[in-house]
Formats: C-alpha cells, sequence, structure tokens
C-alpha cells in the first residue's frame, strides 16, 4: 500500500508545492552569509537525515517505490536524477514521509532538510546573478482581444466571445506556452477583423443617419385618442391627436415618418395633420385601411427638443348611413420615426471613424498612400504597442492604395488596411525580441519601455497601454522606480482594473468553475442560474473592494463586510437588503470572515448533494496557503463505502474512519480538519446549525495542534500563517502577471515580494507594485541555443 | 453562382427530427456524376469521457453472432452496420513514470497513440491524431479540410487534471505534436462555417472578398517569417502556428475555384448554443452528418464531453456527476447510474448512425461509404484501466469493411493499428502512426 501511494504522490508537481516553507527570513538568502556548498552540505547534513529515518525502506535491503538512498552517495547522484529527488522533497516537506508509523524527524529536522534540498536542487541562488526566466511570445486570450479591442478603436462589441475557449496552464488561461493558435482560431481572427474594420469605418455615411422612433405607450394621446394594446395603435374615434417629443440634435435636414391607417366614411378620406412645435407641417390623406401605411415627409428644422403631433381632423359620422362599415370615420396610428440630420457633416462620423479616418486624399495635393499612411501612423503605435516602423506604415498603407488603384474607396481601402492589423502577427501576439547577439539563458536584459508598458497594461487592465502609459514609456519614465509606481497606482484606480479581478481573481479562487457546478435540484431547490450568478458577482464585488480601497489582502481572509442583493440576502438570512442592485453589508457576528464563508467557495467545494470537508481543506490548501496535497490514489475506499460500512456514523465520523487508513492518513489529517472549520455553511453556502440529524461540530485541530471552532476562527487561525497567504497569492499573481509558470529562480523574486508586503501591511498595491518591481517582471533573457 | 435547388429542412429543437434534404443537388458531386465510379470515404471519431461499465458493454459471443449487451440496445436494428472491437489498447495513456493523471493522458493518447508530456504549461507535446494525419493528406480535396466538435468550453480555471494543462483533456485532434485543434462548441457558428452566414452571397462579393483575404494574408505572413528570424526556439515555435494556420486558409481560398461549390441547406440557423445539452449534442452529430453528407469535409471529431467531464445526466435520472460516479469502488448503485450514462451517449451515436443510414448515397447509403469511430480512451474508470477500450466503429468503407462482427482482438494491440487500416481507407496511407505496430486486417472485408 505504502508504495503504491508513494508512486501517485510522485507525480505531483514540482513547483506546487514546496516554496512555502521556504520563508522570507530564510537566512541563507540574506546576503553576507557563507556561500552554500551543496556538496558539503549534502554529505554532512543530508545524508545523516536519509541514514536515520529513510534507509530502513529505501536502502540496499528493501527499496520502496523502487528508490533506494544508498544509490545516491553524492550530490552530484542527487542532481544527476531530478525526477526522482523532486519527488522525495515534495514527500519530506509534505509530511506524506516517513509514513506515521515510522520514526518522526523533528520540526526542524524536516524543515532543514526541504531547505537544503531546495538549494541542492534547483541551485537557487538569491545572491548571484539574477535568473530573470523568459516568457514566451503571448498570443492574446479571448478576454485581452475584446478589451484591446475596445480601447483601440472605441467600439464595445466582443468578437472574441465566438472564439474556441483558451487552453489552461499553470492555473490561468494567459500562459504563452499554452496558447495556441490552431486553424479554426486564425479563421475567427480574419472574419472578426473583417466585421470590426466594416463597423469602425463608415463606407456609406447613410447607414448612419440616426433613427428614432416612438410606439405604443411611447406615444400619448389627447382628445379621443386611445391606445389598444392589442392592435399596438392609438385609434381616434373622434378628433383627437397622438403626439412625441423628439431630440434634434442640431439644425438640419430630416425625414418625418408616421405609421398610420384608417376606417374609411363619408365621402373623403381621413385627415392627419402633422404638426411639430404648434406649427402646421402637412396635411396627408391617410387611405390605407387594412394594414397602415407610412406617410413621410422632409423637412429642414432647427436643433432642440420638440413635440410632433398627429392630428384627426376630419371626424365623421353617421348611423344612419347604407353601408353599414363605412359610418365611423376613424384615424389609427402606430408609430413615429425621425431619421437625420440627413445631410451627412465630417463631424457627425462617428468618433471611431474620425480617429481612424483623420484624412483624406486631396487630388493634386494628399495621395492615397500619404492620406493611408497619415491615418495608419498613430493606429500602428498603438495596436503594436510600440512604435511602428516607416517600412510597417508603408506596408499597410500600400493595402490601402492598391486597393483605390482597382476602384474601391478610400474608406474601403482602409478597411482593408485595419484588417489587415488585426491579424498581424505583431498585433495578435506580444513580441518581447532576443536580446541582440548570440541567444543564451545568461543575455539577460532589461525589457525596452514598451515592452515593460504593455506587461504592466495587460497585468492590470488585460489590454494595451493607454495613451499615458504610452507616453511615460515615450518619456523613458517607466525605468524610474517612482514613476513607475505612479503609473501602477494610477492604473489601479482605473475601472479597467476591473480585469484583474474577472482575470485574476476569478481563477485565482476558481470563482470561473461556479459555472459548471450542479448542487441537487432535490436537496436544494432553491438553488438557480439567478443565485449562481449573484453568488459569483459577491465575490467579483469584495475582491474589486480590496483592488479599488487598496485593502489589506489579508481581508480576502478576515473582512468582514461582503456585498448582496436581496435574493443572495434572503440566500443568507440577512434582512433588510431590497432589490437587484448589490449593496454592501457588514458583519460583527461570528458567521462571516472573508472569501471563506461567502456562498460561491462554499458551493464550488461542495458535492451536489452534501458539503465536502475535504474539498474545502483542499481548496484552502491550494489557493491559500499554496501547499496543495497530492492526487489521491485511484483505488481507496471513498467515504461512500465507509458510510455504507457504518451507515449510523456522522460526517465527521465517517471522515474520521476513513482517515484511520495510514495512506489516507497523510494529508486527510489537514485537509479535512480545515474543512470542518466551515461545516456550519451546507452545500449551498448558508448556514446551519444541524447536518441531517447531527448537530454541526465545526471545530478543528491541525497537525501543528492548534484549534479553532467556526469560521471565524478558522480565518484567525489561517491569518495567523499570513505569510504563507502572502506567498501563495505573490506566486500565483505573479504567474498570471508574467504569462508563464512558476519556475524555482522566480522563489528569489517571491521572497522579496513577500517582504515588501510585509513592510506595508500586506496592502493590496505593496503586492501588485511589488510584483510589476521584481526581476522577473522587469527583465528578460535570451533562450537556451 | 447557380443554386442547387434545396429544399427547406428544420434544424431545430429537442425533437430534432431532422429530415435532411434529399435531393439529388445536395449530395456531393462524386454521387451525381456518372463518370466518378466511387463515393469518397468519410472518417469521423466520436468520444466519450471516463470510460464505460465494460460488463454491459462487451458481448460475450465473437464473431457475426454478436449479442448486444445493454448499453449496445440502441444497435438492435443496425447490428449489420457496425462492428464491436475489444481488446485494443492505447498503451501511452499509462502513467509511464508520470503518476496521477490518467484522464489527461486518456484524452491524449486517444487518437495519437503518444504519451503527452507532463506539463502544465511549458512544453506541451502529444502527436498528431489520426484525423489530422488524414487531413495532412486528403483534406484538400473538401472544402473544409476537418471538422472539431464538443460540447464543453475548456475547464478555465483551476487545474484539469493532476498537473496536465488543460489542453490536453479538452481536445482529442492535434494537428502537430504541440497544436491541439481548438473545437467548436457553437451550432450556429458551425453552421456558418460550413455554409456561410445568412443568404448565399454574389459571386462577385465573394471574389472580392477572396481577393482582399488573399492580399492581406500575403502581408501578414511576410511579416510573421520576417518575425520569427528575430526571436527564439519557443517564440519561433508559437510564430510557426500563426504562419500555418495563415497558409492553410490561403490554400483554401486558392482553391476555392478547384472544389465545388457547396449547396447551401436553405435550413434555420441554429440559435447559438442550446440550454439543454440533449439537444446540444443531437444539434452537433447532425451537422457532422451534414458535413459528410454535402462532402464539406471527410474528415470529423466530436468530443461529446471534455474528459474526465462531471456533468450529471439529469435527462436520465443521473444527478451525480459523471467523473465522480466512474470512481464507483464497484458500488452497485454507482454502477447502475453510469450504465445509464452509458446508454444514453450510445444512444445518442446510434441515432447519428441511422440518420447516415437514411441518406443514399450513389448506390446505397452515406453510411456505407462513412467509418466513424465512437470510443472512450479509458476502459475501466474506475481503475484507469487504458487496455481493452470500449470501440464501435459504424460504417463501411465504401465497402471495404466488413460490418456486423464483434471483433475479439488479442489484449494490448495498439488502437493505433485501426487507425492506421482508417488511414489507408482514405488514400492517407501511412507506415505507421504513434505507437502503431501494423494494420487491423481484421475489419478487412
Amino acid at each position: 500500500m505504502v508504495r503504491s501511494v508513494l508512486t501517485l504522490m510522485m507525480s505531483w508537481l514540482v513547483f506546487a508545492g514546496s516554496a512555502a516553507t521556504l520563508s522570507a527570513q530564510d537566512p541563507a538568502t540574506q546576503s553576507g552569509r557563507p556561500r552554500f556548498d551543496p556538496a558539503q552540505v549534502y554529505v554532512s547534513r543530508v545524508v545523516p537525515l536519509l541514514k536515520k529515518y529513510c534507509l530502513e525502506c529505501h536502502g540496499p535491503d528493501v527499496q520502496e517505490a523502487e528508490i533506494g538512498f544508498h544509490d545516491y552517495k553524492t550530490v552530484a547522484k542527487v542532481t544527476g536524477d531530478l525526477p526522482t529527488w523532486t519527488r522525495v522533497l515534495q514527500m519530506i516537506e509534505t509530511g506524506v514521509m516517513p509514513p506515521d508509523d515510522s520514526p518522526q524527524p523533528t520540526a526542524a529536522e524536516r524543515k532543514g532538510a526541504v531547505n537544503d534540498l531546495e538549494k541542492i536542487l534547483f541551485n537557487v541562488d538569491c545572491d548571484g546573478p539574477p535568473d530573470p526566466g523568459r516568457v514566451t511570445i503571448r498570443r492574446l486570450n479571448r478576454a485581452e482581444y475584446n478589451n484591446t479591442v475596445r480601447d483601440l478603436l472605441g467600439v464595445k462589441f466582443q468578437p472574441a466571445d465566438d472564439f474556441p475557449s483558451d487552453d489552461v496552464g499553470s492555473g490561468f488561461d494567459n500562459i504563452g506556452e499554452v496558447l495556441t493558435l490552431p486553424p479554426l482560431l486564425m479563421e475567427k481572427y480574419l472574419a472578426a477583423a473583417e466585421r470590426i474594420a466594416e463597423t469602425t469605418i463608415v463606407t456609406d455615411p447613410a447607414l448612419f443617419v440616426q433613427a428614432q422612433r416612438r410606439d405604443r405607450r411611447q406615444l400619448s394621446g389627447e382628445g379621443a385618442a386611445s391606445y389598444s394594446e392589442d392592435r399596438r395603435r392609438w385609434t381616434m374615434a373622434s378628433e383627437g391627436s397622438v403626439s412625441a417629443k423628439f431630440d434634434f440634435p442640431r439644425a438640419g435636414q430630416y425625414q418625418l415618418r408616421v405609421s398610420a391607417s384608417s376606417d374609411p366614411a363619408g365621402d373623403e378620406p381621413a385627415q392627419m395633420e402633422l404638426r411639430l412645435g404648434g406649427k402646421k407641417l402637412k396635411v396627408f390623406d391617410v387611405n390605407a385601411t387594412r394594414s397602415p401605411s407610412t406617410y413621410e415627409l422632409k423637412v429642414e428644422l432647427p436643433d432642440g427638443e420638440q413635440q410632433l403631433v398627429a392630428a384627426f381632423i376630419n371626424d365623421y359620422y353617421d348611423p344612419n348611413a347604407k353601408d353599414k362599415s363605412r359610418r365611423d370615420r376613424n384615424l389609427h396610428v402606430y408609430s413615429f420615426e425621425i431619421d437625420g440630420p440627413l445631410d451627412f457633416r465630417p463631424e457627425d462620423y462617428p468618433e471611431f471613424h474620425r480617429k481612424l479616418i483623420a484624412v483624406v486624399p486631396q487630388p493634386g495635393q494628399l495621395s492615397p498612400l500619404d492620406a493611408a499612411k497619415t491615418n495608419l501612423r498613430p493606429l500602428l503605435n498603438r495596436a503594436f504597442r510600440r512604435k511602428a516602423t516607416d517600412d510597417e506604415v508603408n506596408q499597410f498603407a500600400r493595402l490601402a492604395e492598391t486597393a483605390v488603384g482597382v476602384g474601391d474607396t478610400f474608406e474601403q481601402g482602409m478597411q482593408i488596411a485595419l484588417t489587415a492589423v488585426l491579424v498581424s502577427p505583431h498585433f495578435l501576439f506580444r513580441v518581447e525580441g532576443q536580446p541582440p547577439g548570440k541567444s543564451s539563458p545568461q543575455a539577460v536584459r532589461d525589457l525596452g519601455p514598451y515592452e515593460l508598458a504593455s506587461r504592466l497594461s495587460y497585468f492590470l487592465w488585460s489590454s494595451l497601454p493607454d495613451d499615458e502609459l504610452f507616453a511615460a514609456a515615450t518619456r523613458g519614465d517607466l525605468a524610474r522606480d517612482d514613476l513607475f509606481e505612479k503609473q501602477i497606482r494610477r492604473m489601479l484606480a482605473d475601472p479597467k482594473s476591473e480585469a484583474l479581478v474577472q482575470n485574476f481573481a476569478t481563477q485565482w479562487l476558481n470563482l470561473r468553475l461556479l459555472d459548471s457546478v450542479t448542487p441537487d435540484p432535490r436537496a436544494f431547490p432553491e438553488f438557480n442560474r439567478e443565485l449562481r450568478a449573484d453568488m459569483r458577482r459577491e465575490t467579483e464585488l469584495f475582491a474589486a473592494a480590496i483592488v479599488r480601497e487598496d485593502r489589506s489582502i489579508l481581508d480576502f481572509l478576515e473582512g468582514r463586510f461582503t456585498f448582496v442583493n436581496e435574493r443572495l440576502a434572503r440566500h443568507y438570512g440577512l434582512p433588510d437588503v431590497r432589490g437587484e442592485e448589490f449593496q454592501r453589508v457588514s458583519f460583527t457576528d461570528d458567521r462571516h470572515s472573508g472569501v471563506l464563508t461567502q456562498a460561491s467557495i462554499l458551493t464550488l467545494t461542495s458535492n451536489p448533494g452534501r458539503t465536502s470537508p475535504v474539498k474545502r481543506g483542499k481548496w484552502i490548501l491550494e489557493n491559500i496557503l499554496g501547499t496543495p496535497p497530492p492526487d489521491p490514489p485511484a483505488d481507496v475506499p471513498e467515504l461512500e463505502a465507509t458510510q455504507r460500512a457504518t451507515p449510523s456514523a456522522s460526517l465527521r465520523e465517517q471522515l474520521s474512519i476513513h482517515r484511520s487508513n495510514a495512506v489516507c492518513a497523510s494529508c486527510h489529517k489537514t485537509m479535512d480538519e480545515l474543512g470542518f472549520g466551515l461545516e456550519n455553511f451546507d452545500a449551498v453556502g448558508r448556514w446551519r446549525e444541524k447536518d441531517g440529524k447531527f448537530a454541526v461540530d465545526s471545530s478543528g485541530k491541525l497537525p501543528s495542534g492548534e484549534a479553532f471552532r467556526g469560521p471565524v476562527e478558522l480565518a484567525q487561525t489561517l491569518k495567523r500563517r499570513k505569510a504563507d497567504f502572502g506567498r501563495c497569492l505573490a506566486e500565483k499573481m505573479l504567474v498570471f502577471a508574467l504569462g508563464r509558470g512558476f519556475v524555482s529562480q522566480d522563489r528569489c523574486a517571491t521572497d522579496r515580494i513577500v517582504e515588501e508586503l510585509e513592510k506595508h501591511d500586506y496592502r493590496f498595491s505593496a503586492l501588485v507594485v511589488a510584483i510589476a518591481q521584481s526581476v522577473p517582471f522587469r527583465k528578460t533573457r535570451g533562450e537556451q541555443p | 453562382m447557380t443554386m442547387p435547388i434545396s429544399r427547406r429542412t428544420v434544424l431545430r429543437g429537442a425533437s430534432c427530427a431532422l429530415g435532411l434534404p434529399l435531393l439529388e443537388a445536395m449530395l456531393p458531386h462524386s454521387a451525381r456524376a456518372a463518370a466518378e465510379p466511387k463515393p469518397p470515404v468519410r472518417i469521423g471519431f466520436v468520444t466519450v469521457p471516463n470510460g464505460l461499465i465494460m460488463d454491459a458493454f462487451r458481448p460475450t459471443e465473437a464473431g457475426e453472432n454478436y449479442d448486444l449487451p445493454p448499453t449496445l440496445a440502441p444497435f438492435a436494428d443496425l447490428r449489420r452496420d457496425i462492428n464491436v472491437i475489444t481488446g485494443l489498447a492505447q498503451d501511452n495513456g499509462r502513467a509511464k513514470g508520470d503518476g496521477a493523471g490518467d484522464h489527461a493522458r486518456s484524452s491524449a493518447s486517444l487518437l495519437t497513440g503518444a504519451h503527452p508530456v507532463k506539463t502544465s504549461g511549458a512544453n506541451i507535446r502529444v502527436g498528431q491524431s489520426v484525423d489530422q494525419a488524414a487531413a495532412e493528406r486528403v483534406g484538400h480535396l473538401t472544402r473544409l479540410p476537418s471538422l472539431e466538435l464538443g460540447i464543453d468550453l475548456g475547464r478555465d480555471a483551476g487545474s484539469c487534471d493532476s498537473g496536465y494543462s488543460c489542453a490536453y483533456s479538452n481536445a482529442v485532434s492535434w494537428k502537430d505534436a504541440t497544436t491541439p485543434m481548438a473545437k467548436e462548441i457553437n451550432p450556429r457558428l458551425v453552421f456558418e462555417r460550413l455554409f456561410g452566414a445568412g443568404k448565399p452571397e454574389d459571386q462577385a462579393v465573394v471574389a472580392r472578398r477572396n481577393r482582399v483575404r488573399q492580399s492581406v494574408l500575403d502581408l501578414v505572413s511576410g511579416q510573421a517569417t520576417e518575425l520569427k528570424n528575430r526571436l527564439g526556439k519557443t517564440d519561433q515555435q508559437k510564430v510557426d502556428q500563426y504562419f500555418t494556420s495563415v497558409r492553410e486558409i490561403e490554400q483554401r481560398i486558392a482553391r476555392a475555384d478547384e472544389v465545388r461549390e457547396v449547396a447551401r441547406p436553405e435550413m434555420d440557423l441554429p440559435d447559438g448554443v442550446p440550454g439543454d445539452f440533449v439537444e446540444h449534442i443531437r444539434l452537433m452529430y447532425e451537422l457532422l452528418a451534414l458535413a459528410f453528407q454535402t462532402d464539406t469535409t471527410r474528415i470529423g471529431t466530436f468530443m461529446v464531453a471534455n474528459e474526465g467531464s462531471n456533468r450529471s445526466y439529469r435527462n436520465v435520472g443521473v444527478n451525480s456527476g459523471h467523473h465522480e460516479l466512474s470512481h464507483h469502488q464497484r458500488d452497485e448503485k454507482k454502477i447502475e447510474q453510469l450504465k445509464k450514462i452509458d446508454l444514453f451517449l450510445m444512444g445518442e451515436f446510434a441515432r447519428f448512425v441511422q440518420k447516415l443510414r437514411e441518406i443514399p448515397e450513389g448506390t446505397g447509403t452515406l453510411l456505407d461509404n462513412c467509418l466513424v469511430m465512437y470510443g472512450s480512451g479509458l476502459s475501466d474508470g474506475n481503475r484507469h484501466r487504458h487496455d481493452d477500450l470500449p470501440i464501435v466503429l459504424a460504417g463501411r468503407g465504401g465497402g471495404t469493411v466488413k460490418a456486423g462482427r464483434h471483433l475479439r482482438m488479442e489484449r494490448e494491440t495498439p488502437l493505433n493499428n485501426l487507425f492506421l487500416s482508417l488511414l489507408d481507407r482514405m488514400n492517407a496511407g501511412m507506415p505507421s502512426l504513434g505507437d502503431s505496430t501494423g494494420r487491423l486486417t481484421a475489419i478487412d472485408a
């Protein structure tokens, strides 16, 4: 059994968990200490521990899991077999090895061995020349594409919603290595680019004439006018009128249209008089009977708000007329429409068009090529997030010129050029060039100002740099720490930093998985789509408050406030919240504490029919403490088997039986206990005192001896590990900020980030600033040839 | 463009009683023209996650008089049109020292026969899948080289399976070792991709757009080449993907004149992703049938769910998640629930096979010219077994496959041997693919 579980645990990823115990105060990371000699440390410090605790099962006589430490007499043997040793490190670090029934090392011995092995294996020498690692060229992901198009062109539509989903690696969907570009996506890019170009550059001004329409209850009636919802029309059985107010944006020519019909009687058609601002415009004979016709006229009008009136002016009623169907003359009005102004002027073009077509060719003065260049240069600078070269401007301008040459209009030509910009590799990828010269990992360089600006804006906004950031890059401001930090604070305060919530927080907290969670409808009939959306929104708003108000990141654990609307408040049993709008509420009770007690997290860590202390504990280990447990073996008896064997036991008792298996215990003793602290919340996050017939026991005790009862004490217990939490969050945010997986050299950077966090009371902005100031963020290097 | 006459068909609703247009004009060119001897062979791969309850799937009798265990019951009327194949393995789905992550490995290896690199980010790599091997060789003969369909978006947070990037669980089709083929999950977008949006367009409009596209793609592929020279090795790989994808669209434009225009079926455009996944699955099958029928492509894959999917099948009374159930620990209640899921998914596949059989082509039916494999990368999901995989092969591949049998293969015969035999029938023969050791001649007519 030990063998099988060990084999399984070996698969645990290298970087996933091992950093958490390397505390920021680790003396070896401070400069001025004696240099670390791996060979000497291995022989004098590691080998004795292996002999004392491990050799019995992993030695010359027995090689459990096919590992025999007698094979590793020198440090060279160790570093020559990294896969085995990273697993060994994890086994020791997580306490899985030695197994419970064997003699245990002291906490200090364990920690010492972990620190030594980390340095030996990963050669993380924070005193040497820094290694920023390398970020693979990053394709814009869906969110980034949408935001970039929005900010580049000022149009609000989301073409990327139809793109195939971006694969996730290292917990995030913006990892350069993982983002691929299959033909289907290229097809979508091309189609989206064409659509964007057609939308933003107006080739036929007539399409852009504004239309205003009023119908049904938007019209008001006077005199005999009455409205029928069934027939969606106003009827004037005797004299009366309907009217509506319109705003005419400027003086000019407008087209007015009224949709009307009549019931004919007598010897003349029903007459409808149109008046505007009290002035008579025209009288129409309304001959349409069964279905309405449109009665229209063009008029020159001044600007401002005016009342348009359609009046019935020739009522007729003869109850004795021979033809029964022609006794009563009525007028029916359905709708008013106004188009205009019709005389299109340059300033009437939408702003995004005017930005793209700042100049048009002038025969004899400005050639199509030169006009295209003038228009394209500012666009290219922003689209490529750097200064475009003359050659590039020229290439795109020629597309427009060629189009004009074969008979297209200049605007059509510019559409083609814009399409090409939007499918150019320089737009779709965020390019960071190789350092000049021979490529090698030692060739470290600072990022250029535009590269750095891009990293920053995609980190905080998931979008391109705005004009101010671009200008700051041009001025060289970003090389100065104080000015760089000033930009960061400005960007965090900008509403666009909501992207950090939408793209970082929702992935870090696994909030996006809430959509695929389906509580059992028999057990939780009140759970529905709206409630699910509310749950997600609550946590988003909570995270946004921490960002916007620059609160302590510890509020994620212990914040005593949240955001609810009426539906969610009812779900929680909170009084006095009305309406769909979310509002902030504060807590003084002992039930609510940060994200841990929010229905979103509690639901996504539950099974469809019941809570799962295991999943909740695992979520805390992974996302708060940064020490994900290894995967369970595929074939261990699970809880339900235990339950069948002992049907009378409570969930807690069942878990305890389950854990009596030594193999399971090594991880579950931490995981389950953490989860127990949240047992007062059911599988959709509502407070409860009983679980079925059992009273809820929300107490937990960690292997360290720390005990707690209920969510608030649990949060306080976690808060005591704030450095671990800070490191966990820092590592995840660094991965997101860089768009690459965490590598061992990044430990040096995270050490510093955690120090900065501590220095600044764990302020959110301190975390962001420290990440943006870190070596991996500000520098790059060449690749292994 | 003169539009062949088409008949209004309705592609809508859970009833999905779709009458595909059966007019001659809708059939592939080759089926109409007497001069062309045989309709082309189409291959498809339909994949389901989490394995099957094998006891309810595996016939006890081999050969032509095979029995239909409960999960195969939907094939009662189709047993002469399919082969049930057992005993095949996808050895590269096994850990081979990589530890946990059998689900990710099962989907990654299923159509590739290659062992995926265990990584959550850097260096994603497995191997080319059989459908893409076919597309590389014969994809140019149709308007779309291949079609990749699915139901689930990719999981977009956390990790998918034990340190494997989600790319491995979300795709079965790999263009090359490092490029998973994104799948389309929106029926409306699939339809538009196959037949265009809205009304058929004027020839002149299409010609202009193709000309414009050509000039745009010319320019940007030039930029890609130039950019590539300034980048490191890994970056170059990404730009290569860009370049390859641009090339593919360029080629498609270039052959627009050679490839016969596809008659656009005049059907209601699907609205988008249906809220009901049963309807969603049926729509995707309909679209795959339509793509084959119109010869818009000859190669398709359809992931009925992403690997490791934890969907609950409430439509058949299963409220727990599929993946959670699949670790049933021999609990009879869970096994019963799993059988319901297996039966439902198999039933939907059988509907699709039935549909293919109802479409006349040449002197027979469309099914006669198809080879559609249905299977999972795991057999026993409880213990993550990668051998004795549950495989159904529907169709006769233009008369080259003898249908109507249970073929019990020797244990550990690579599934990729079947793939080699399928490729032969596409005129896309390869000496080997993945871990193949030969051809699966047992299917031969």
